[in-house]
């Protein structure tokens, strides 16, 4: 059996790789930090518990992202000839299930809170021999929670689009949006303070808004990465053209006379199939295997391309939107028309 | 935008004495009545002919007299005292409590004002008067002292 190929990061990736990995591990130990801190806070405050919660659940992208590149990168075996770099997708799904579940749990608790009227208890905490406000303690330490956190987002974005990792993209966004978390746990707590019970479980039901927000999103991303959906950017914003360059490098052979590509996304890397129609059959082979590193050597996201003679692309695709020459040269269309679909694309 | 936040959240509650209850216990209880539920429990409790007495009586007796109030005494079953206090007609029960009763999350309990062979003592407000259980802690931990003794006085002969 022929597995797929190594995986391989060229050496700007390898750079930041490293560099995300370690970004990774000192997120680990900040979020360490705060968790201990927002822990010995906490009081019986919900926003303070639901922040605290989110902290310990903003763990996860990063010890995907950990897991993910070190398990990603391990050669494909017989017994798994595609490699390993969906795990990626799946462990990105148990953490969006996480968040999405808490999210949800944490929702119902602090609407029950508010319907039964629970007035939150934020009491006395006596440290050197002076009795003061535990509030005191929990707005320094929801500073804590915010300020290093967005340091940390700024840091990790742009080693998230050079490596293309999606994982790496959500958390640095969630940490670049943690404050806002932490502004509403301080709104919460200060209100509590001012002898307003209800902002407290109020402050609480927005952030676990948040979560259940953020999971949505991400365990949506993630079905569609695990569904197969064409390429996009790493921000997911829009498709991403590398299947249209594909095409119109393999169009450029002069032994081609049509082409038509279709990929998909396996964590970092891009797997997928050309059908081009030969105008010259002779030395087929070696012209199709030449045609398939030209290929890969568009970018490193390429990891492999089958390649595929066929007389008429729709005698391959039967059902499937065949390119024509026309939309080749709209380049305003064709990036979606061109990519070549067997289903419907989802809408999004 | 998170320095603005910040900044105006600072101004905020620097201007504010915090915190404050959503019951207006303490305000209520400054130079009015401080309505205490007693329920037995030697030493720290006890009831004879109609008076309180024992080491968390005179706890409250001269934290009363700190604030200036009258104390208006209930003795009655712990779990009868506990359900007032929860409906906010009582301000502090008192029966020898210690921080792991079962009750500790129906009612605001203090922080341990005594700590004897791992069992730490407390006193039990309503849930959520966040001035009234600051002022009653603080008060509770500059007498820790004064318990402590009172306790060997009590139980040494």
């Amino acid at each position: 059996m022929r597995t797929s190929p190594q995986f391989e990061f060229p050496p700007e990736q390898q750079v930041a790789l490293r560099q995300a990995r370690r970004w990774a591990w000192i997120t680990l130990g900040y979020l360490a930090s705060v968790i201990v801190v927002m822990y010995l806070a906490m009081g019986s405050s919900q926003a303070m518990k639901t922040a605290w919660l989110e902290d310990v659940l903003s763990l996860a992208p990063s010890i995907v992202f950990l897991i993910a590149t070190h398990i990603a990168v391990w050669p494909p075996s017989k017994r798994f000839p595609y490699g390993f770099h969906r795990v990626v997708s799946i462990a990105f799904l148990v953490a969006s299930l996480a968040l999405f579940g808490m999210g949800a749990w944490l929702l119902i608790e602090s609407i029950t809170k508010l319907v039964q009227a629970e007035h939150p208890t934020i009491g006395g905490v006596t440290l050197f021999g002076h009795t003061f406000w535990l509030g005191w303690l929990m707005l320094p330490a929801l500073v804590w929670s915010a300020v290093p956190s967005i340091v940390l987002g700024r840091k990790k974005l742009p080693l998230a689009n050079t490596l293309h990792d999606k994982v790496l993209h959500t958390d640095a966004n969630m940490n670049k949006a943690d404050w806002m978390t932490a502004a509403a746990a301080m709104v919460g707590v200060i209100g509590v303070g001012l002898g307003y019970w209800w902002t407290d479980a109020a402050a609480a039901a927005i952030i676990s808004l948040d979560i259940l927000y953020d999971g949505g999103k991400n365990l949506r991303q993630v079905v569609f990465d695990l569904m197969d959906e064409r390429p996009t950017t790493v921000d997911r914003a829009t498709p991403d053209e590398l299947p249209e360059k594909i095409r119109r490098r393999l169009k450029l052979l002069p032994w081609v006379k049509d082409a038509a590509v279709r990929m998909r996304e396996e964590g970092h890397v891009y797997f997928g199939e050309a059908f081009v129609v030969p105008r010259d059959e002779t030395n087929l082979a070696a012209k199709l295997q030449h045609a398939s590193q030209v290929c890969r050597d568009l970018n490193w996201r390429v990891h492999e391309l089958v390649i595929m003679p066929t007389p008429a692309l729709e005698a391959a695709l039967e059902g499937g939107d065949a390119t024509n020459d026309q939309a080749t040269n709209d380049q305003a269309e064709n990036v979606d028309s061109s990519t070549v679909e067997t289903s419907k694309p989802s809408a999004e | 935008m998170l320095r603005v936040v910040l900044i105006a959240g600072m101004v905020l509650i620097a201007g504010c004495d915090m915190p404050r209850d959503p019951e207006g216990t303490f305000r209520r209880v400054q130079g009015g009545t401080l309505r205490v539920g007693v329920t037995e429990h030697e030493p720290w409790t006890r009831w004879e002919g109609g008076r309180p007495s024992g080491i968390e009586v005179e706890l409250l007796e001269s934290f009363a007299q700190h604030l200036g109030a009258q104390i208006d005494w209930t003795h009655d079953a712990e779990g009868r005292l506990l359900e007032t206090l929860q409906g906010g007609s009582l301000d502090v029960v008192i029966a020898g409590i210690k921080d792991s009763t079962p009750w500790s999350s129906e009612v605001a309990l203090t922080q341990p004002y005594l700590e004897l062979q791992g069992d730490r003592y407390v006193m039990a407000v309503q849930q959520g008067e966040n001035r009234w259980l600051l002022e009653l802690d603080r008060f509770l931990q500059s007498h820790r002292g004064q318990a402590l003794e009172r306790y060997r006085q009590e139980w040494t002969p």
